[in-house]
C-alpha cells in the first residue's frame, strides 16, 4: 500500500472532523451550484488571504465553467500546468453529453491526477485547501473537487547533524513526514508497519503519524499512547519537542519518557523491538516510546561497530554518566569533608595548590561549572566560525589565566572540564541537559552533608528514577526485574544474532503466553 | 496504585536479602564474638538454617492465604481480637525496631563522617527518602532493591575479599572448645537479623506468581546467611575473638584494617561507608513499609498516603528520645525481646492454622 | 492527585528543612588546607634524664602546668610545612621547594595523656590538628618500659586514627627520630611508613607493626615485639624488636634474634641466611629464602609439655665468596648446602628461644596462642601459672631446607 494513497484518506477524514469541531457547526453546510455564488462565500471566508488565487477557466470544447481555488505557493505549478488546466481547458470532452451533476464525477475520472476526492459539504474544502490542495467547482454541479496537488520544495535528505555515525547510514529525517514514514517503510517492508494519523492543534493542524508494528508492539502501550495523543488539546503543535511534553506523564521529571532523533535507522530497531515512534510534521526529529534508562547510552554506531569495542563503550559511557554526576560533588566532599579518605601524598598535593587561594572550594567549583555552562552554551548557539574562537577563549584563557591569577585550584578547572567531558560522550543531548541540573544538586548535597549527603541525594535520584514509567514501562525496567536476557542490550551488546528479538516487556506474544 | 503493579517473582530475591542485611552487619560480630568466642560463625549457621524454616513457613502461609499480607494473615487465623493484639505487638515491634535503627545510624554516621552536624538532620533526610519511595508505591521499592543489590553484594564481596590479606585461618581454633552452649546463646542473638525476613510476608500478595518465589526465598537467605558467615568469620580471623569483642562496630573497623601497599586502594573503607548508607536504608525501607502495612490493618484503613505521613513524626520522636549510644543499645534490646515474640507468633500461624483447618474438617464430618 | 497531595507535603515538609541547612548549614564543612595534617606522632618521657637534654631541651618543650603533679609525657607531632603555591601549573617551579628549607613543624606539647596534650596543640596551631593520616608513632624506650598502653589509649580510641599507623621504638628519644630529614623524601612519617614494606627483603626488621595489630595483642593479652628505630641526622634504620611483656617493655631483641623469633612466629617473607660452606673451610655461602612456612604445635606427654617448631623452606644459593670454588651441579651438594643450613638456622633458633626463656620470660613467640588453639583443655589447666611454665618448655625444633638452585653459574 503507498503510503501516500494512506495519508491522504485518513488524514483528510480526521481533518474535517478536526475542522468542524473548531466551527462548533455540526451541520452539513451544502455547496452551491452557483460558481458565484461559492466564489463569494470563499471571499468572506478567507477575507485577508491575499495570496489565495481564483481562478476561472472554461472548457474550449464544451463550454462548461470551472473556478480553481488554492494557496499559490503550496500548490506544485506542474501538476497545475500540465494535468489539470491542460485536461480542463483542451482535451476532455464529452460534457455535453452528460447530466450536469455528473459533471464532477467525469472530471474525477479524467484527470491523470490521483487521489481526487470528491465533497459536497463546504466546510468539508477548508481543510485541503489550507494543507495545500486545489479545489475545482463546476457550474451547475453540487460537488467539488479536491484535488492533491502540494509542493515539495523541501530540503533533501542528508546526514544526520546531531547523531554522526561512521559506519551506519548517512541518512536523516527531514521536515516532511511522508518522507520521513517512507524512510522507515523502505527500511521495514512489512505489511504489519502500522501508520496511524492524527492532525492536532486547533490553529497548527499538524499531522502527526504513530508508528508500530502489529503482533510485536504491545496492544496496552500502543493504546496508552493513542489516548494521550488523542486527549491532547493544544492550539499549537509545532514541533516534537512540544507533542513530547504533552504526551509525557511526568512533566516536572529532570528525565526525558520518549526519546527524540532524527536516525531512521535507530527508529526502525526501536520498532522492530516492538516500540511506537511518533512522527511530527515539520519537525525532523520523531519521538520513540516508550523509553527506558538504557535507551539513552546506546548510540546509533553501536550496532554498527563489533561486540566487545562496542560493550567497553558501553561500559565508559555508564561510568561517564555517574562520574558527570558525582566527580565535582565526590571533589567537594573528599576535600572538604574527608580528606581523610585521600590518599596522603594526594591530600598533601592537593593541599599544596590550595594553600593561600582567597576562595572556599565551594566558590571555586561553583564559579568554574558556571563558567563551563556559559562556554557550552556560547559554543552550541553561535555559528561554527565562531564556536572554534568560543573553545579557545573558555580552554586557554579562562582555565589557564584563572589559575595563574590565583583564583582557582587546577585541580577545579581539570575536575570540571573532565566533567564536561563526561557529559558530551552521552550519544543523547536531551539527556545529557539533565546530568547538569542533576551535578549542580549533587554539589549542593556536597557541600551541606559531604559523602552522606551524596549518597542521599543519589538514593532520592534512584528513587524517583525508580518511580517514573514511560507508558507503562518503568524507565529502570532493563535492570529490574533480573533478567539476563535484559543486559544483552544494555550494559554490553551482545552479536547481533543474540539480540533480534525484541525485550520481554514489550512484547505482545511473550505476553500472551503467560 | 499498589493494585495495578505485578511484581515477577526474581524480585523476591532482592527484598529477602535486603531485609535481613541491615544496621546489624556492622555489630553484629561483636555481639556474637562475646557470646560465643571463636565459634559465633556457627550460631548464625544456625540462624540461616533456623530462617530457612520460617521462610518456608511465610511461604506455606502465602500460598494458604492468597493476596492477604501478614497483617491480614494473623487476624484470618487468630481471628478478629487476637489478631488486632498481635498486630499491636508487631506494630511497636516493627516502629521501635525502625526508629532506634534510624537513630543508631545517625549515631554512626556522626562518628565517621560528619562529627558535628546534629543528627536530626541525618534521621530527617533519612526518613524522607524512606517516605518518598513508599508513596510511590511496590514496584517503585522492588526496582530501588534490584539497583541496589548489586552495589551492596558488591561491596560486602569486596571487603571481604580484600580482608583475606591480612587473615589468619588459625584464629578459629579451638572449635567448640568451650561447648555447644555459648553458641546456642549466641543463635538467640544472631537469628535476629534474620527476622527481617517478616518483611517477605507483607510483600506476598503483590506476586503474580507467587510459586515460584519459592526458589528465590531460599537462594536469598542462603546468600544472606553466606554473607554474614563471612563476615563474622572475617572479623575473627583478622582480629581474633578477644580484639572483636572490644570493637564497637567490628565491620568498619575490618575496612578500615585492609591493607595494600598500593596508594591507590589504601582507602577502601570510604567505600564501604558510603556503600553501607544505601545498606541501612533499604532494609529501612522494607521495615517502613511493612509497618505501613500494619497499621493499615489494625486501624482498617485504606490511607495508604496518611499513613506513611503519620510514620513521620512518631519515628522522629522514637529517634530522637534516647540520649546517647549507650541508651540507643540499651532501647535496641526491646525490639530484639519483641522480636523473639514476633518469631514466635509467625511460626505458630501455620501451625495454627493448620490445626484450624482440621478441626473444621472434623466439624464436616 | 495523590501525587499532588504527596508534592504539597513534601514541600512543606522539606522546605523548613532546606532553609534550615542552608541557613545553618555546612556544619563539617573544614577547607582542605585548614587542617594539620599530623603525619607522626613521637612520645618521650616528659623529664629527660640528664644525659638526654640534648635531644629536648628545655626550648623546646614548652613547660605548661595544666594539671597537678609532674607531667608526665612530652608529645611531639609532625606536622608538614605546606609551602605557598606548591603547584604552579603554567612555568612556575614546582618540585620539593628548596632544599634549605624546613619541611616539617615538629611541635612538642607536655601532659598527662594525649587527648589533653591535644587540646594543648590547638593553642599553638591556627588549624586543629587532622590524624586521619597520621602514619607513624615513634615511642621512646623510657616510655615504652612504664608500659605503652596508658600513652597509647587514645590513638585507639578516636575514630579518626587509622589503624594501619605503624608503631616503632627507639632506644633514643622519640622526636629526635621524627626530626631525621630523609635524603630522599620530604618527611621522616612517610619514610617511616614505607621502611617496613622491606621486611620482603630482610627478615632482621620486625614485623609490619601497627595500632591496629598492637590493640589486639594487648587486647588478647599476649606478648609481643615492636620494630626498634634507631636515627642518626639524616638516616634511620629499622632492625631489632623491643620486646614486651604484659604491655611493658622488657627488654631488647638484636638482629639476629629478631631474625630467629620471626621463623619462630612464621613471620618470614625474604631475607637470607648465611652459612659456612660445607665444602671448603673460612668460606661463606649466603642463601636468599625463597618460601617458608613453619607451624608451632604443642606436645603434651604426661604433663610435660614440647613445643615443636616445624617448617619448610626453599632457599636458592645467590652468593659464593670464592668464585674460583668448582661445586658439582648435582642434587647431592644442593642437599648438603641445605643440610648445613638446617643445621644453622635450628642452632640459631634454638638458642634465641632460650634467651627469651631465660632473660626476658616474655612469649614473644605466642606458644601460649599455639597451646590455647591445638590444646585448648591443658591450656585452661596452665592459663593461671603461664609465666612460670614458660621458661620451663623444651622446644624441638625441625626445619626442612631444600636448596632449589644455584642461580647463573654453577
Amino acid at each position: 500500500m503507498d503510503s501516500r494513497n494512506f495519508f491522504r484518506r485518513k488524514g483528510s477524514a480526521s481533518k474535517i472532523k478536526i475542522h468542524l469541531n473548531r466551527n462548533k457547526s455540526d451541520e452539513i453546510e451544502p455547496l452551491s451550484l452557483s460558481l458565484k455564488d461559492n466564489l463569494n462565500k470563499l471571499k468572506t471566508t478567507f477575507e485577508h488571504c491575499e495570496d489565495l488565487v481564483y481562478r476561472k477557466v472554461s472548457s474550449k470544447k464544451s463550454n462548461v465553467d470551472f473556478l480553481l481555488v488554492y494557496f499559490g505557493e503550496m500548490i506544485e505549478k506542474n501538476t497545475l500546468n500540465n494535468n489539470i488546466l491542460k485536461y480542463l481547458i483542451h482535451d476532455i470532452d464529452g460534457f455535453s453529453k452528460r447530466k450536469s451533476y455528473e459533471y464532477s464525477k467525469f472530471i474525477k475520472a479524467s484527470l491523470p491526477v490521483s487521489n481526487i476526492e470528491e465533497v459536497t459539504d463546504y466546510n468539508s474544502i477548508i481543510g485541503p485547501l489550507l494543507s495545500g490542495d486545489i479545489i475545482l467547482f463546476t457550474e451547475d454541479c453540487y460537488c467539488a473537487l479536491i484535488i492533491p496537488a502540494k509542493t515539495s520544495d523541501e530540503r533533501s535528505i542528508a546526514p544526520s547533524a546531531t547523531e554522526r555515525t561512521i559506519r551506519g547510514p548517512q541518512d536523516a529525517f527531514v521536515e516532511n513526514i511522508n518522507k520521513n514514514i517512507h524512510l522507515i517503510r523502505k527500511r521495514i517492508q512489512d505489511p504489519n508497519l502500522a501508520v496511524e494519523f492524527f492532525t492536532l492543534g486547533h490553529s497548527t493542524n499538524t499531522n502527526i503519524a504513530l508508528l508500530y508494528i502489529k503482533g510485536i508492539a504491545k496492544n496496552d502501550i500502543i493504546n496508552k499512547i493513542r489516548l494521550k495523543i488523542s486527549t491532547i488539546d493544544s492550539s499549537s503543535i509545532l514541533a516534537s519537542a512540544q507533542l513530547e511534553q504533552l504526551i509525557e506523564s511526568h512533566k516536572w521529571s529532570l528525565f526525558p519518557q520518549t526519546l527524540a532523533t532524527d536516525r531512521p535507522d535507530k527508529l526502525s530497531r526501536s520498532l522492530l523491538e516492538g516500540r511506537a515512534v511518533i512522527i511530527v510534521n515539520g519537525t525532523p526529529f520523531a519521538l520513540i516510546a516508550p523509553v527506558t534508562f538504557a535507551m539513552f547510552f546506546n548510540s546509533s554506531d553501536d550496532y554498527f561497530e563489533r561486540t566487545i569495542v562496542t560493550s567497553t563503550i558501553r561500559i565508559v559511557r555508564y561510568i561517564c554518566f555517574i562520574s558527570s554526576i558525582f566527580l565535582p560533588a565526590l571533589y567537594l566532599a573528599m576535600t572538604s569533608y574527608h580528606p581523610g579518605m585521600l590518599p596522603t601524598p594526594l591530600a598533601l598535593y592537593i593541599t599544596g595548590a590550595r594553600v593561600g587561594l582567597p576562595f572556599p572550594s565551594l566558590v571555586e567549583l561553583v564559579f568554574m561549572q558556571f563558567t563551563t555552562e556559559v562556554l557550552i552554551e556560547a559554543s552550541v548557539r553561535l555559528p561554527k566560525a565562531i564556536g572554534q574562537t568560543v573553545g579557545i577563549v573558555g580552554g586557554l584563557v579562562i582555565g589557564q589565566s584563572v589559575v595563574q591569577a590565583g583564583l582557582v585550584n587546577p585541580l577545579i578547572v581539570i575536575v570540571v572540564s573532565l566533567t564536561a567531558l563526561a557529559t558530551f560522550i552521552l550519544p543523547v543531548y536531551t539527556f545529557a541537559l539533565s546530568t547538569r541540573i542533576l551535578r549542580a544538586i549533587m554539589i549542593i548535597a556536597a557541600a551541606t552533608f559531604g559523602l552522606y549527603g551524596i549518597v542521599i541525594a543519589g538514593l532520592f535520584i534512584l528513587i524517583h528514577m525508580s518511580s517514573i514509567e514511560s507508558f507503562g514501562i518503568r524507565y529502570l525496567e532493563d535492570f529490574s526485574p533480573y533478567s539476563l536476557s535484559k543486559l544483552k542490550d544494555t550494559l554490553i551488546k551482545a552479536p547481533h544474532q543474540y539480540i533480534n528479538r525484541a525485550p520481554e516487556y514489550l512484547n505482545e506474544k511473550n505476553n500472551d503466553e503467560v | 496504585m499498589d493494585n495495578t503493579s505485578k511484581l515477577k517473582s526474581i524480585s523476591m530475591l532482592s527484598i529477602v536479602i535486603h531485609s535481613m542485611i541491615g544496621l546489624r552487619l556492622l555489630t553484629l560480630p561483636r555481639d556474637l564474638v562475646s557470646l560465643a568466642g571463636n565459634d559465633a560463625w556457627i550460631s548464625v549457621l544456625i540462624s540461616g538454617l533456623v530462617s530457612l524454616i520460617i521462610g518456608y513457613s511465610y511461604y506455606w502461609l502465602g500460598l494458604k492465604y492468597r493476596g492477604l499480607n501478614l497483617s491480614q494473615i494473623a487476624e484470618a487465623v487468630f481471628g478478629k481480637f487476637i489478631g488486632k493484639i498481635i498486630l499491636s505487638i508487631f506494630v511497636v515491634y516493627i516502629t521501635l525496631a525502625i526508629g532506634l535503627s534510624i537513630r543508631a545510624f545517625s549515631d554512626s554516621i556522626q562518628f565517621f563522617l560528619l562529627d558535628t552536624t546534629p543528627s536530626f538532620f541525618i534521621i530527617i533526610s533519612m526518613i524522607i527518602a524512606c517516605t518518598y519511595c513508599l508513596i510511590n508505591g511496590i514496584k517503585t521499592i522492588s526496582i530501588l532493591m534490584d539497583i541496589l543489590l548489586p552495589v551492596i553484594l558488591f561491596s560486602i564481596i569486596l571487603l571481604v575479599s580484600f580482608s583475606t590479606t591480612n587473615m589468619d585461618r588459625a584464629n578459629l581454633l579451638p572449635v567448640l572448645h568451650t561447648g555447644i552452649m555459648p553458641v546456642l546463646g549466641a543463635y538467640v542473638e544472631s537469628i535476629h537479623p534474620f527476622l527481617g525476613l517478616g518483611v517477605m510476608a507483607y510483600v506476598m500478595p503483590h506476586f503474580s506468581e507467587f510459586k515460584d518465589t519459592k526458589k528465590w526465598i531460599f537462594i536469598g537467605i542462603l546468600i544472606v546467611t553466606f554473607i554474614y558467615i563471612a563476615i563474622v568469620m572475617m572479623c575473627i580471623m583478622v582480629f581474633g575473638s578477644k580484639e572483636t569483642e572490644h570493637l564497637i562496630y567490628p565491620t568498619i573497623i575490618l575496612s578500615k584494617s585492609i591493607q595494600f601497599e598500593v596508594q591507590l586502594f589504601e582507602r577502601a573503607e570510604s567505600f564501604f561507608i558510603s556503600s553501607w548508607i544505601p545498606i541501612t536504608f533499604s532494609t529501612m525501607l522494607l521495615f517502613y513499609y511493612s509497618s505501613v502495612l500494619n497499621l493499615k490493618a489494625l486501624f482498617n484503613t485504606n490511607k495508604h498516603n496518611f499513613i506513611v505521613y503519620l510514620h513521620i513524626p512518631v519515628l522522629l520522636l522514637i529517634a530522637l528520645y534516647p540520649k546517647n549510644i549507650v541508651n540507643v543499645y540499651e532501647y535496641l534490646k526491646i525490639p530484639t525481646y519483641l522480636a523473639a515474640g514476633f518469631s514466635i507468633i509467625s511460626i505458630s500461624m501455620p501451625v495454627i492454622s493448620i490445626l484450624k483447618s482440621k478441626k473444621k474438617k472434623n466439624n464436616c464430618i | 492527585m495523590k501525587k499532588q497531595g504527596f508534592i504539597k507535603v513534601l514541600l512543606f515538609l522539606t522546605t523548613p528543612v532546606f532553609i534550615l541547612i542552608l541557613v545553618t548549614g555546612c556544619w563539617d564543612y573544614v577547607e582542605i588546607e585548614s587542617r594539620g595534617y599530623v603525619l607522626g606522632i613521637a612520645i618521650d618521657k616528659a623529664n629527660p634524664s640528664p644525659s638526654k637534654d640534648e635531644y629536648l631541651s628545655k626550648r623546646d618543650m614548652d613547660l605548661m602546668e595544666l594539671m597537678e603533679g609532674r607531667q608526665k609525657y612530652a608529645y611531639t607531632i609532625q606536622i608538614p610545612i605546606i609551602p605557598r603555591g606548591l603547584i604552579k601549573p603554567y612555568g612556575g617551579a614546582t618540585g620539593g621547594g628548596e632544599a634549605t628549607q624546613k619541611r616539617t613543624w615538629d611541635l612538642t606539647v607536655l601532659g598527662h595523656s594525649f587527648f589533653e596534650a591535644n587540646r594543648e596543640f590547638s593553642t599553638k596551631l591556627d588549624y586543629p590538628p587532622f590524624y586521619e593520616h597520621l602514619k607513624v608513632i615513634v615511642i621512646s624506650e623510657e616510655v615504652a618500659r612504664e608500659g605503652i598502653t596508658e600513652s597509647l589509649d587514645m590513638m585507639l580510641r578516636d575514630h579518626e586514627v587509622r589503624r594501619r599507623t605503624r608503631l616503632f621504638v627507639s632506644p633514643q628519644s622519640a622526636k629526635s627520630v621524627l626530626e631525621v630529614v630523609p635524603n630522599i623524601d620530604d618527611y621522616a612519617s612517610l619514610y617511616l611508613e614505607k621502611l617496613p614494606h622491606n621486611v620482603h627483603k630482610t627478615s632482621r626488621m620486625s614485623h609490619i607493626t601497627d595500632l591496629g595489630q598492637l590493640s589486639q595483642n594487648i587486647h588478647s593479652q599476649v606478648d609481643f615485639g615492636l620494630p626498634r628505630i634507631i636515627a642518626t641526622d639524616t638516616e634511620i634504620k629499622s632492625a631489632g624488636t623491643a620486646i614486651f611483656k604484659e604491655g611493658k617493655m622488657v627488654g631488647w631483641l638484636g638482629e639476629l634474634d629478631t631474625y630467629h623469633g620471626k621463623w619462630v612466629r612464621d613471620g618470614v617473607e625474604g631475607g637470607i641466611l648465611l652459612i659456612e660452606s660445607p665444602f671448603a673451610k673460612d668460606e661463606l655461602v649466603c642463601l636468599q629464602i625463597n618460601t617458608s612456612k613453619v607451624n608451632v604445635r604443642p606436645d603434651i606427654k604426661d604433663d610435660r609439655i614440647t613445643m615443636n617448631i616445624k617448617g619448610k623452606s626453599t632457599m636458592t644459593v645467590v652468593e659464593v665468596n670464592n668464585i674460583m670454588q668448582d661445586y658439582a651441579f648435582d642434587s647431592e651438594s644442593l642437599d648438603i648446602f641445605g643440610q648445613a643450613a638446617k643445621k644453622k638456622l635450628e642452632d640459631g633458633i634454638k638458642e634465641t628461644i632460650k634467651y627469651v626463656q631465660e632473660n626476658y620470660g616474655a612469649d614473644v613467640f605466642h606458644f601460649n596462642v599455639a597451646i590455647q588453639r591445638y590444646a585448648p583443655s591443658t591450656w585452661d589447666k596452665i592459663k593461671d601459672n603461664w609465666y612460670e611454665i614458660f621458661p620451663t618448655l623444651s622446644v624441638d625444633v625441625n626445619i626442612d631446607i631444600k636448596v632449589l638452585d644455584t642461580g647463573l653459574v654453577k
